[in-house]
């Protein structure tokens, strides 16, 4: 059975994806704080490590990962709404390159499993 | 009618430290917008202490924020189809009396009027995940607004107080 990442088309796809998604969440301003200072060619390689991990994709992402990455903006005040926002600019993205209503509920089911990992607890 | 009206307002209350003791008062008339009170039509503004509304600047700042956060709405390609088809000038008076309200300003939103207003939307599939575009599109323009993040939580907290309402259920 092929991957959600498979069905979307793959890298091109998430290379569209990464694009789309970024430019959302930099234009949100109740998250964007959590991304000054960051290299932003890092940061965009990064966005489609994950994006590729949700759609189910090659990925080496473990989710000590996801906790360590994130520490740093969890003792900068990150936190469930903040991650609500990022699930809600993916759902976006996806619907805005034209991804069917169940394959977003899988990519998005996929990212809310790393909530915990990503706020420490 | 634009964040310049918007911030000095803000800034000018922050200043004279009014902030905090005017948000705990107001905590209280929150809860008087909550679903279940259906006959909530009083004015926060008119029974005394200052609301959120007056305190990030009344109507100007709201006319700012209905500009930004409809844009977002419909910038949103996994909520927009739910304002196909809807009159522009109808809609963005909704928006500013939603916004008036979630604000706690002056307004006549009922829990019946927001399960009735949604009730064709829930329909169209309307659900709890497109709620929680909304609101964070509601703390995007807040926050690109410059309105401080206990103002914001307690503006979220007023909103997702209508859920049941808008998802009819």
């Amino acid at each position: 059975m092929s991957t959600v990442y498979e069905q979307l088309g793959g890298e091109a796809a998430i290379n569209a994806a990464v694009d789309v998604f970024y430019r959302k969440v930099l234009g949100d301003h109740y998250v964007n704080r959590f991304f000054a200072g960051v290299d932003m060619e890092k940061q965009a390689a990064k966005q489609k490590g994950f994006l590729t991990m949700v759609t189910g994709g090659p990925n080496n992402y473990t989710g000590k990962d996801m906790r360590e990455g994130h520490r740093h903006l969890v003792k900068m005040g990150l936190n469930d709404a903040h991650f609500d926002h990022i699930l809600c600019h993916l759902r976006s993205t996806l619907a805005e390159l034209g991804v069917a209503q169940e394959l977003i509920d899988t990519v998005i089911s996929v990212a809310e499993s790393t909530r915990d990992d990503v706020l420490d607890r | 009618m634009h964040v310049e009206t918007f911030l000095p307002a803000f800034i000018m209350f922050a200043v004279l430290g009014l902030v905090l003791p005017v948000i705990l008062s107001n905590l209280s008339m929150a809860g008087r917008l909550m679903p279940e009170d259906d006959t909530a039509t009083d004015t926060p503004a008119a029974s005394g202490a200052a609301s959120v509304y007056d305190q990030i600047g009344g109507a100007a700042a709201v006319d700012a924020a209905v500009d930004v956060f409809y844009r977002r709405v419909l910038a949103d390609a996994y909520v927009n189809r739910f304002f196909q088809g809807v009159d522009m000038e109808k809609q963005a008076a909704k928006q500013k009396a939603f916004l008036t309200m979630v604000m706690g300003g002056p307004h006549n939103y009922t829990g019946k009027d927001m399960r009735e207003g949604h009730r064709h939307l829930v329909k169209m599939g309307l659900d709890g995940t497109h709620f929680d575009h909304i609101l964070m599109h509601l703390r995007a323009t807040l926050a690109e607004l410059g309105v401080p993040e206990n103002l914001i939580q307690t503006i979220i907290g007023v909103a997702e107080s209508t859920r049941d309402d808008v998802l009819d259920r």
